[in-house]
């Protein structure tokens, strides 16, 4: 008891028992290990709640964090997608110039006897019952009146109505002053008149005349140009029969034709001239 | 609980505790302050007796029983620690700013590389000193700055107030008058 008073004694004494403890605790299944109770539990239990609350405001601040993110990954997306869009419709663009100039290329090799020049429609004038369109070539590029305007698959556009110099004016085959020879495109098919009509033109559709007694017309019947006429050579499409109706009064069979040509969407158009040699 | 010891003491307290998530709430890139060091050394401020030794060893028992594999290895540091605050204490005015932030950044930088050797060995500390070399040196430099804030602060209040804020401070009357 007298030893223990001893300020050193209780020093060493103190240094002493944790040296041993410290050795004794080396070894992890030591039962001196189990003074570390006394801090560990309760402390765990506070750390335990830490750890939850630091999660909740980890998790909140991660939460913000990335919708931040995704608004500036979103837009980023937006702008590339504006970037790809672009170049998508210039693709298209040529894509579609491509194969335009493919069907031009298949116009030449169907019309051996004629030169297929293409050209922009570079306006159209819908005005009160009259439909001209205004195509970017003109005489300089041999462009004479009456020349027959085609589209790149084969169907008949309308024919060259004036031409100046630079460019020309274009009658599409609604226009109740054009008129069309047609034929039945089929077998043992006939002529047809094809002509514009007010009635019909503002849908984009034609009438079919004069269809003599012995031809036969149905709905969906091919209509092509039959040569005669002048103007346009044997073979173009012109478009499909849609409608056939009677008139009592004048006796007369009518057919409504369809062109293969949407005016509204075209944009580049052919004139077919013949070859003078 | 006037004695400004009183809140070292819980500070060290409520820092063993959240010892786990200083690391996480403190660092800056690789770098994070040793927290109980800087407690420390705002403890040996006061009053520089043999009871900043006790202290030390006392905290680092408890980090021991708390984080270490085995008990001992922290005590003896913290014991050195508290050891070397005393020996800057007596050998410098107390209110040495620049002389606790060198001693701050030294006691770190040798904490480090120690607490590293300890969990990784000395031979694998060697061999990839070069990785941890950025870790022990940046951690050591940013517990020194904070050193450094903490000291100026304390050293404007203690001279702020006059005698009442060094009783405050230092839980004493007429210590170093």
């Amino acid at each position: 008891m007298k030893l223990l008073k001893n300020k050193k004694f209780r020093i060493i004494l103190i240094v002493a028992v944790f040296v041993i403890v410290a050795i004794l605790s080396i070894n992890r299944f030591s039962g001196v290990n189990i003074i570390r109770n006394i801090v560990t539990i309760p402390v765990s239990w506070i750390q335990k709640g830490i750890y939850n609350i630091d999660q909740y405001f980890t998790e909140k601040r991660f939460t913000r964090k990335q919708y931040q993110e995704l608004l500036e990954e979103n837009k980023q997306l937006r702008a590339e997608n504006e970037h790809l869009r672009e170049e998508n419709a210039a693709m298209s663009f040529l894509e579609d110039k491509n194969r335009l100039l493919r069907q031009a290329l298949a116009l030449k090799d169907i019309f051996e006897g004629y030169d297929i020049i293409g050209s922009n429609i570079m306006g159209s004038d819908p005005g009160n019952f009259v439909y001209r369109y205004k195509i970017d070539i003109g005489t300089r590029d041999r462009v004479k009146p009456d020349m027959p305007v085609v589209a790149a698959n084969n169907a008949l556009y309308g024919r060259v109505y004036s031409a100046t110099y630079t460019t020309s004016v274009i009658v599409p085959i609604i226009d109740e002053n054009a008129g069309i020879s047609g034929w039945i495109s089929k077998e043992n098919g006939g002529h047809v008149n094809i002509k514009g009509d007010i009635r019909y033109k503002e849908r984009g559709l034609c009438l079919i005349e004069n269809v003599s007694d012995n031809v036969e017309l149905v709905v969906g019947d091919v209509v092509e140009t039959s040569g005669l006429g002048g103007i346009y050579p044997k073979g173009i499409l012109v478009g499909v029969i849609t409608e056939i109706f009677y008139d009592e009064i004048t006796n007369e069979r009518f057919g409504v034709l369809q062109p293969y040509v949407d005016f509204n969407s075209i944009s580049t158009v052919f004139v077919m001239m013949e070859k003078t040699e | 609980m006037y004695s400004y010891r009183w809140y070292a003491y819980v500070l060290i307290a409520v820092n063993l505790i959240l010892e786990p998530f200083i690391s996480k709430w403190f660092s800056i890139g690789v770098a994070y302050p040793d927290m109980l060091l800087i407690l420390m050394l705002m403890l040996s401020m006061g009053r520089k007796d043999n009871q900043i030794l006790i202290v030390s060893a006392a905290t680092g028992f408890v980090y021991d029983m708390l984080y270490s594999r085995f008990l001992g290895p922290m005590t003896v540091l913290f014991f050195l620690r508290g050891l070397v605050t005393i020996v800057i204490g007596r050998r410098f005015k107390q209110e040495n700013v620049l002389m606790l932030t060198l001693a701050g950044f030294a006691m770190a930088l040798v904490s480090r590389v120690y607490t590293i050797i300890l969990s990784v060995g000395f031979k694998d500390f060697f061999r990839a000193f070069g990785m941890f070399i950025a870790d022990i040196g940046f951690s050591a430099l940013y517990t020194a700055l904070i050193i450094a804030v903490v000291t100026t602060i304390m050293f404007l209040i203690y001279n702020s107030y006059g005698r009442r804020s060094k009783r405050l401070l230092y839980g004493q009357n007429n210590r170093d008058t």
